[in-house]
């Protein structure tokens, strides 16, 4: 069920009613709880059963660690090698069923047999992170475990975060189903400009690029001009795709009365690629800082034998291996990872850090410049159909091969620009004038008729649904 | 800035673009008001099929989308049975362009032919709504006359919602929105190439198209043939009784049992992965067609002879397997052509 779905509408304002008719935080948390169970597990039913038991699984262990203080870090690596079990056997399962099949084959029976796949549950890679962090602060001491069985397991399955976050952490969402919540018009008011922009986003933006995007993406050998147009065109379709996938969470977040993260913060003016993770996806990204980076930078510290340039070089690289990692099992995902660890230890290496920003603002552009073109870059790695691809069109394909290759990327990268022109404009009203309310509801009206023109017109999938 | 109040101007603004809009568009595009609710189609069809079965003397007439196109060879197929066949491959098609096919075609022409093979896949002949809108319009367009009544209500009214339906009448923003897709597109693709660089409209088209027509990555192809699948996947497609009553099959089989055509319906073969639950489906669709008269079916999908080596991607054949597999499915057939 999509967010962009008759169905999905139906389900939520039944849900809202329901909710708020309710009243008190345990009816609503069980409500809450209801309606996530059935929207997760509305394409097979069995998805919430796993999601249940999982759920109930670190709920015992969390409230174990607490009884049984000694065998704390023993509960949470049982609890932590369960949860990224079923994470790796949903990313790997294709990989196993096709050695499986093969290995049959061998011994003469059909891979027929083998030839059918289950529909494998999304948003496990969100869901987990989730859990792994409630386990880790249980154990740490950082974070006392829930009490409330109903709360806790609402606040794993949240259904508007579900399938693709924010990641939010126990404190910021656990701690609001922990207490009660009541009707106000500001819930609304909080939600609407986010809905709306969410629709905007996926409708007229992301799945309009989309098109010609997966055209370039789909070439067998694409010139070096095409490569370059469709990089831009998928640097902007992923943020236009994710971020509206965030906006739509909020939005519907809020409408229930709970606040949850943001997400994305302009990540595209970030000046180094330190900055660009502070801005890109930022649940996640703090979620690696606080579980992977700074534990694992603190106990290279600790390592006195370790040649001082180790504990600045490892944790950026491993830290970024894994979120390579966790958005797939391809090796493109592998070397976009690896490609932004390479990057933040060259920035570190030359001694630009963190939130630097050179002082006259021609400099600021360079900055600004060169760091987009790497973000380009690094998306072009990202959307690649395989590495041999990839380097096919790096190393061998020409600039361009035909006059009417010159025209065609000219044409696609005029749209681009018009769609992209469409997310700017946005921004610059807001940054040049951030209280002129008839110029602000101006736009948000030619959103809605841009939505309503662009309905229907093509895939309605979210791109990070996948990972 | 007050969220309430930016509101409540939002809505100002909205309603009286949606009025200026009701007034103007309708007008500028030249659609009614209220819109009707069902897609207009052009009333005349593509003649050249009909004329190549009549010159074809066609007895036996296949039917699909470009798996037919890329993985039998007609005139081959024709010597091996001895059965002259003409095939009437559509690609990007489903089964509303099958069924105006049969009704449209099949049936105008003079020579009625014996036999109707249709290719199909997966949950293909139930899910009426397959490819018919977007780009897929006008290719229904081709073989459908102005009076298609059946086809607007399967494929098109029956898969609207309440608010679909109602901005559909009465919102003209929303009716006209594939005219002012059009414009929004011709202005970006025609205007600025003329300007920036003297390319005129069909110089910019040949470029474009130029893009379309590429050799294209067969991985990176069937990932996109995967997710286009999907749809014919979708859990309440999978459920065979819900959704034959409200396909083109039982008026597919109705007009060839009136007409005295042999109905084929010829599985074909997918490489890799599939639903488990497609397998209740398709055996669910199999006693369907078994009960129906003057209907048969030939299932390849599991057919241990279709190997890889016949293959480009994880549906289209490729010379070698056009070759092989035209004679196994001449083998096939030729049981039921005795019959």
């Amino acid at each position: 069920m999509q967010f962009t779905s008759y169905a999905f509408l139906l389900f939520f304002l039944t849900v809202l009613v329901l909710y708020w008719a309710a009243g008190g935080r345990r009816w609503q948390n069980l409500i809450l709880l209801a309606a996530s169970f059935i929207f997760y597990g509305w394409l097979a039913p069995w998805h919430s059963a796993v999601l249940f038991a999982s759920i109930a699984v670190d709920y015992f262990l969390a409230l174990a660690m607490v009884r049984w203080k000694p065998r704390a870090v023993l509960f949470m690596w049982l609890g932590l090698s369960l949860n990224i079990g079923l994470l790796a056997f949903v990313k790997y399962y294709f990989t196993f069923d096709e050695i499986l099949a093969a290995w049959a084959g061998g011994f003469g029976i059909s891979s027929d047999h083998f030839l059918s796949f289950i529909i494998l549950p999304l948003g496990v890679s969100f869901y987990t992170l989730k859990k792994i962090s409630y386990l880790i602060e249980t154990a740490r001491g950082t974070l006392q475990p829930a009490r409330d069985f109903i709360a806790y397991a609402a606040y794993i399955s949240f259904f508007p975060q579900v399938f693709s976050g924010p990641i939010d952490r126990p404190q910021k969402l656990l701690s609001q189903l922990e207490t009660p919540r009541v009707w106000a018009s500001s819930h609304f008011y909080n939600a609407w400009q986010l809905l709306l922009m969410g629709l905007f986003k996926k409708i007229v933006i992301a799945n309009t690029v989309k098109v010609f995007v997966d055209q370039i993406f789909l070439m067998k050998e694409p010139s070096k001009v095409f490569l370059i147009v469709g990089g831009l065109g998928f640097t902007l379709q992923i943020l236009a795709d994710f971020s509206s996938y965030t906006d739509l969470s909020r939005g519907l977040a809020f409408l229930l009365g709970l606040q949850t993260t943001e997400n994305f913060n302009k990540p595209y003016l970030a000046l180094t690629p330190g900055e660009f993770w502070n801005r890109w996806h930022i649940s996640f990204s703090s979620w690696l800082r606080d579980t992977i980076f700074f534990p694992l930078r603190r106990t290279l510290l600790k390592m006195q034998r370790l040649p001082g340039f180790l504990p600045e070089i490892i944790p950026p690289l491993v830290t970024m291996f894994i979120s390579g990692l966790w958005h797939g099992t391809g090796l493109t995902f592998i070397t976009w990872g690896l490609y932004y660890g390479v990057l933040i230890v060259i920035y570190q290496w030359i001694g630009i850090r963190g939130n630097w920003k050179p002082a006259n603002g021609f400099g600021r552009f360079l900055a600004w410049l060169m760091m987009f073109l790497l973000i380009v870059f690094g998306w072009i790695i990202f959307r690649a159909p395989s590495m041999p691809w990839l380097w096919n069109a790096l190393v061998y394909s020409p600039l361009y091969r035909s006059v009417d290759e010159l025209t065609a990327s000219l044409v696609l990268a005029i749209m681009i620009a018009f769609y992209a022109s469409l997310l700017l404009l946005k921004y610059m009203l807001e940054l040049a004038w951030p209280s002129r309310e008839n110029i602000h509801a101006f736009y948000y009206a030619a959103a809605t008729l841009l939505t309503l023109v662009f309905m229907n017109s093509s895939s309605p999938d979210f791109i990070y649904f996948q990972f | 800035m007050k969220s309430k109040s930016v509101f409540t101007r939002y809505l100002l603004f909205l309603c009286g673009f949606l009025l200026a809009g009701g007034f103007y568009l309708p007008f500028h595009y030249n659609i009614p008001f209220p819109a009707p609710l069902a897609a207009e189609f052009e009333p005349g069809i593509k003649t050249e099929t009909i004329k190549g079965i009549n010159e074809n003397r066609a007895d036996l007439v296949l039917i699909g989308d470009s798996v037919l196109k890329e993985g039998v060879d007609d005139e081959e197929l024709s010597s091996l049975l001895g059965v002259n066949s003409y095939a009437i491959p559509v690609p990007g098609s489903g089964t509303a362009a099958w069924y105006l096919v049969l009704k449209n075609v099949i049936l105008k022409a003079e020579h009625r032919p014996k036999y109707v093979a249709i290719f199909f896949r997966n949950t293909m002949l139930t899910v009426p709504q397959y490819r018919t809108t977007g780009k897929y319009f006008p290719l229904l367009d081709d073989y459908a006359t102005d009076d298609e009544p059946l086809l607007v209500e399967l494929a098109f009214t029956s898969q609207m919602n309440p608010i679909e339906k109602f901005s559909k009448q009465y919102i003209p923003w929303y009716s006209a929105r594939l005219e002012i897709r059009e414009d929004l597109d011709n202005l970006l693709r025609y205007r600025p190439a003329s300007l920036l660089i003297g390319c005129n409209r069909e110089c910019t088209d040949n470029a474009v198209g130029s893009i379309f027509g590429r050799e294209v990555d067969s991985a990176a192809l069937n990932q996109m043939m995967e997710d286009a699948a999907e749809t014919l996947y979708a859990p309440e497609e999978m459920n065979f009784q819900k959704q034959v009553d409200e396909s083109f099959l039982p008026y597919m089989i109705q007009l060839a049992q009136e007409n005295d055509i042999n109905l084929i319906f010829v599985r074909t073969k997918i490489l890799g992965l599939e639903p488990l639950e497609l397998t209740d489906y398709a055996g669910s669709l199999d006693s369907y067609l078994l009960q129906q008269e003057h209907v048969f079916l030939v299932d390849f999908s599991r057919d241990p002879r279709i190997t890889n080596e016949f293959q480009i991607d994880s549906l289209h054949m490729n010379e070698f397997g056009r070759r092989e597999f035209t004679k196994i499915l001449a083998n096939e057939l030729q049981s039921i052509l005795e019959e």
